[in-house]
């Protein structure tokens, strides 16, 4: 188990202050309490969240292990069928996001489709975007029913590490490729003598980011560097995410994850990657990326997971009309992007500002936060950027500190390092755990953040849908 | 190591086990990536000293077989620890040229610590040391040094408005070059050639030499994308009416080179550059077709211009200073090392290669084998030889501009036969980029069509002035000579330019400092005594110039006041 998780990499969040909490108050100073105003815009069209579901995210290698990438989003589509009862033909387009593609089945969205019985009359694509991908599912359907185009979109993400692609060298793609071409037999031959030890090497897919050729984790390493988080702190990070995540699972919060019967298998109801350890047990650990004096541990960084999930979005007309109950208003979002190297994992030290200046609020009007948790290290990072008023006025032109989340409004059912990160499906989930806290904790707004690869970043507001 | 005095990069000072641990530098977090940096340095170092002290940490010092066996060589017996001092002087020889003794010096404070224990050692370095800084080697160096930074500050202030974009003109030798060192500055630059070919192979010349830093892993592939993506190649005028800066690299011609500027100056805006790209062309007579002769500028680049530091700067009386400013900002920028001298025949540099050249080939005709001569030169501390670099550079470019000079300078400047050379590009010996010139490419044997050509025009040599001292004082006092009267005459306006211009521009050996230092160490007297000797038997060619002169009857005056000291 060890060594999968010294694997695991990716993703990105945000997240605000841990200790010292300086509210923000610059406008709306009125709005604090209860009587806070809707986010509809005159003119914007209504889009919601009817529910949202995910298959149990398991740790790669495990139960899911023989399936493939679009079995697991279908498991997700036939889920959200069952818990929204929507007609198969009732949906408009179907959008999946995902990261490492199987060669076979590249625009996973539709084969997942087809198989989980919707009609074969509904377009279905896929988009990719490292770890914000179903954000991008999300906001892409968002889009098509903001532009009147849909009225039902389902969005979804799926991410399958138990199998990778993994290639032939390119020599040995090149000598394959052209012994399709090769027309006689002293041609074949002479191409088959060709091949040496070396064309055999394969070729894996690299955890790192291309751009750079940095893995993940090292960037996460030096970005926890940066910012002086120590080792200590992000082992009690993670550790948090583990404990809130068991206390959610044994109350029954997560009521998103969907059942899952695997062929020749047993039925999957449960995530398998919560294990609340200790302290001590977690300072034992020897660091995964940057040898022998980094911080970042297997067990302080989001392991590879395998796991689906989906929404069903609306446009309220639509979903009164069809007599359903919507969760959340899906409202403002942002995509920021900035340096791969330094800044690969700050997306949402980026977005936050940015989509709250959009909407017209302050760090203090949210009342449920949801950032992606790639690593402890990247999570506390991104706190410590967004306190502070040097970084915001010298790298990203603002005038002062957007200030950091309260911790007690802060992923409160766990998060990426204890739930899993399937790198194509943790947005849905992050965007229907918003929907799911709202109504639990009665609070109104609530928002989303992740990173990704390629040094981007996404950030979401989510209007609780009135009671 | 020692001997060399070769940086070591982190990740290979690792690898030979010279440091133990390393730390990746940082981005920006609550402070600076540098102030970062150096905190998270520090901080790891403390705790690896703390954990070293709390003996956490083991130290281990294991030796390799390979270091083991050399220490017992070492150990072993008296005759092979001499044998290996040997080879090892032996290999400083050869590589040195016997022309700097700090080599030497350091084999020796070596052999003493091993072989009369490291108290010797270390004492017989600290007084090799005091004696090295006070040789004059070191003083030339020293003095370069100094002189190398000053030429990488614009002297001129900042431009009023800063180079954005760039626009080469010509594919050809240099044009891709000069693209090469500007896209990786940030420079937005156009490259334009006439010819779909030409501009190919101009991208390709550029591309390839970035793919070669990643090949090496000097830069990733991004890096090399993100840079070549400031690199437009195209046949035509367009974006060049929004370029601030344009450098002709064109065929050395001059009535083609005025043809381009009129295009040009059709298309670009008021604010724009004019630079003209040329080793000997007189920048007055290119500026002369010029609209705004005072945003004309010469900038003489150096082949292969990745490689070569030097750039000489060229100014007219027309051109402005602040275009000046701009044409300097644009070479530091490059990366190049400027000095800045006056329009005139072959400016500094070519003038003065040009004396060195015409000299070599008389001492050719008079039956002293090519490579004896370029022995000469190398003897005297040249890396390579005039003949060499003459094949470098091109026969058919060296003909050209030789002809040029003789024809401004008359018989001053006169030495060998021309036609020599002339019949040599007739046969199409043109010098490496042919194959051939006075070296064949390939085998590096000399060319024994050369010898050929040379029965027609042998000379007998003048046996008073033919000992192998003398002849390598004709060579060096006539460009020595011809530097000083550029300074003189002001084509130059320092010695140190002049000392720079000389040692990156065409390999003037840096162990003498430069032509201006080697007159202050060797002694204007002697070089005049020497050069009149040469004018009793050739004439005017040897004839010292006034400042030279003036040097010899004033034995206070110095090109340097006083000895270069170190500023680090």
């Amino acid at each position: 188990m060890a060594s999968m998780l010294l694997n695991s990499i990716r993703s990105g969040s945000v997240s605000p202050s841990w200790a010292v909490r300086f509210a923000f108050f610059k406008y709306f100073l009125s709005v604090q309490t209860k009587s806070k105003k809707t986010l509809a815009r005159p003119g914007v069209k209504n889009v919601v969240l009817v529910d949202g579901v995910r298959t149990p995210f398991l740790m790669s290698g495990t139960t899911y292990a023989d399936l493939m990438p679009h079995d697991l989003a279908r498991a997700a589509l036939q889920g959200l069928l069952k818990r929204t009862g929507i007609p198969k033909d009732a949906v408009d387009y179907i959008v999946y996001g995902t990261v490492i593609q199987e060669v076979k089945t590249s625009n996973v969205a539709r084969e997942a489709a087809l198989g989980a019985g919707f009609s074969d009359k509904i377009p279905a694509h896929t988009v990719t975007m490292a770890c914000i991908s179903s954000n991008q599912a999300m906001t892409s359907g968002v889009g098509l029913i903001a532009a009147g185009q849909c009225d039902a979109v389902v969005a979804g993400g799926v991410e399958f590490m138990s199998d990778v692609p993994i290639r032939h060298s390119r020599k040995m793609r090149k000598t394959m490729l052209s012994l399709n071409k090769a027309k006689t037999l002293g041609q074949r031959l002479s191409l088959i003598g060709s091949i040496r030890l070396a064309h055999l090497s394969p070729e894996l897919p690299a955890v790192a980011e291309f751009s750079t050729a940095e893995t993940m984790g090292h960037s996460a390493d030096r970005l926890a560097a940066a910012f002086g988080v120590s080792r200590a702190e992000q082992d009690e990070f993670a550790l948090r995410s583990h404990m809130l995540a068991k206390k959610a699972e044994d109350e029954g919060l997560l009521q998103d994850v969907v059942s899952f019967k695997v062929p020749g298998r047993d039925i999957v109801s449960k995530d398998n990657g919560i294990r609340p350890s200790s302290m001590a047990q977690m300072s034992k650990l020897k660091p995964a990326f940057i040898k022998p004096h980094g911080t970042v541990t297997a067990a302080n960084s989001s392991f590879l997971t395998d796991g689906a999930s989906a929404v069903l979005l609306m446009s309220e007309e639509k979903a009164l009309a069809m007599g359903y109950k919507p969760k959340a208003y899906l409202r403002d979002f942002v995509y920021v992007s900035q340096d791969p190297k330094d800044q690969l994992l700050l997306g949402p030290t980026y977005a936050t500002p940015k989509v709250l200046e959009r909407a017209g609020l302050s760090m203090s009007d949210i009342d449920v936060f949801e950032f992606h948790e790639a690593f402890a290290g990247q999570i506390l990072a991104n706190l410590k950027a967004m306190d502070s008023d040097w970084f915001a006025q010298t790298y990203m032109g603002r005038k002062s500190k957007v200030g950091s989340p309260a911790m007690e409004k802060f992923n409160l059912w766990g998060g990426s390092l204890s739930l899993g990160h399937p790198f194509g499906a943790t947005g849905c989930r992050l965007a229907t755990t918003v929907a799911h806290r709202l109504q639990k904790e009665g609070g109104q707004y609530g928002l989303v953040a992740a990173c990704a690869a390629g040094g981007q970043g996404h950030a979401m507001l989510i209007e609780a849908y009135p009671q | 190591m020692l001997l060399s005095g070769k940086n070591i990069t982190a990740d290979k000072a690792r690898k030979m086990g010279l440091v133990d641990q390393l730390v990746d530098p940082l981005g920006p977090g609550l402070k600076t990536p540098q102030e970062q940096t150096i905190e998270y340095l520090e901080e790891v170092a403390v705790g690896v000293a703390k954990d070293l002290a709390n003996k956490k940490i083991p130290v281990i010092r294991e030796k390799s077989f390979r270091l083991k066996q050399n220490d017992w060589v070492l150990m072993g017996l008296g005759p092979v620890r001499k044998m290996i001092y040997n080879t090892a002087t032996k290999r400083v020889q050869k590589q040195s040229k016997n022309f700097y003794p700090a080599p030497f010096k350091i084999i020796e404070c070596v052999k003493t610590g091993i072989e009369q224990g490291s108290d010797a050692g270390y004492q017989a370095e600290a007084q090799s040391f005091g004696k090295l800084v006070m040789t004059s080697e070191s003083k030339a160096l020293i003095g370069l040094y100094n002189g190398h930074l000053l030429c990488k500050k614009n002297q001129f202030g900042s431009p009023e408005k800063e180079v954005k974009k760039l626009a080469i003109l010509g594919a050809g030798l240099m044009g891709p070059g000069i693209a090469q060192v500007s896209v990786d500055k940030g420079l937005t630059t156009i490259l334009k050639d006439t010819t779909e070919d030409g501009i190919s192979r101009g991208h390709e010349n550029v591309y390839k030499s970035f793919n070669t830093k990643v090949k090496e892993k000097a830069m990733t592939s991004f890096e090399r994308d993100a840079i070549m993506s400031n690199l437009s190649i195209q046949t035509d005028y367009s974006g060049f009416e929004s370029a601030d800066m344009v450098i002709e690299a064109v065929f050395e011609d001059l009535n083609i080179k005025r043809q381009v500027l009129k295009e040009v100056e059709a298309v670009i805006p008021p604010h724009c550059i004019f630079a003209t790209n040329t080793s000997a062309l007189s920048i007055r007579d290119i500026a002369a077709a010029s609209k705004r002769p005072e945003k004309v500028i010469g900038m003489h680049y150096f082949s292969p211009v990745d490689k070569m530091q030097l750039l000489e700067i060229i100014t007219t009386d027309k051109t402005s200073k602040d275009t000046l400013a701009s044409a300097v900002n644009v070479a530091l920028k490059q990366g190049k090392t400027v000095i800045t001298v006056k329009d005139g025949p072959g400016f500094y540099t070519t003038r003065c290669m040009g004396c060195l050249f015409v000299e070599s080939l008389r001492l050719l005709q008079e039956g002293v084998a090519v490579t004896k001569i370029d022995s000469l030169a190398r003897s005297f501390g040249f890396h390579v030889g005039p003949f060499m670099l003459t094949d470098e550079v091109g026969i058919d470019i060296g003909l050209h501009i030789s002809e040029m000079l003789c024809k401004v300078f008359g018989s001053r400047y006169e030495g060998g036969n021309l036609e020599i050379v002339k019949t040599m590009v007739e046969k199409g010996l043109k010098g490496r980029k042919s194959g051939k010139g006075f070296f064949v490419y390939g085998k590096m044997n000399v060319n024994p069509e050369v010898e050929e050509i040379l029965k027609k025009y042998r000379v007998t040599a003048p046996s008073s002035v033919s000992s192998e001292y003398d002849m390598q004082y004709r060579l060096m006092s006539r460009c020595i000579n011809e530097s000083v009267m550029c300074l003189q005459e002001g084509i130059i306006a320092t010695p140190l330019e002049g000392d720079i211009g000389a040692v990156f521009g065409y390999g003037f050996p840096p162990v003498h400092g430069g032509p201006f230092r080697f007159v202050d160490t060797f002694g204007a007297e002697r070089l005049v005594s020497l050069m009149k000797r040469f004018e009793d038997v050739y004439g005017n060619q040897f004839t010292p110039c006034q400042l030279l002169l003036d040097h010899v009857k004033d034995h206070s005056k110095r090109f340097y006041q006083s000895s270069p000291s170190l500023h680090l």
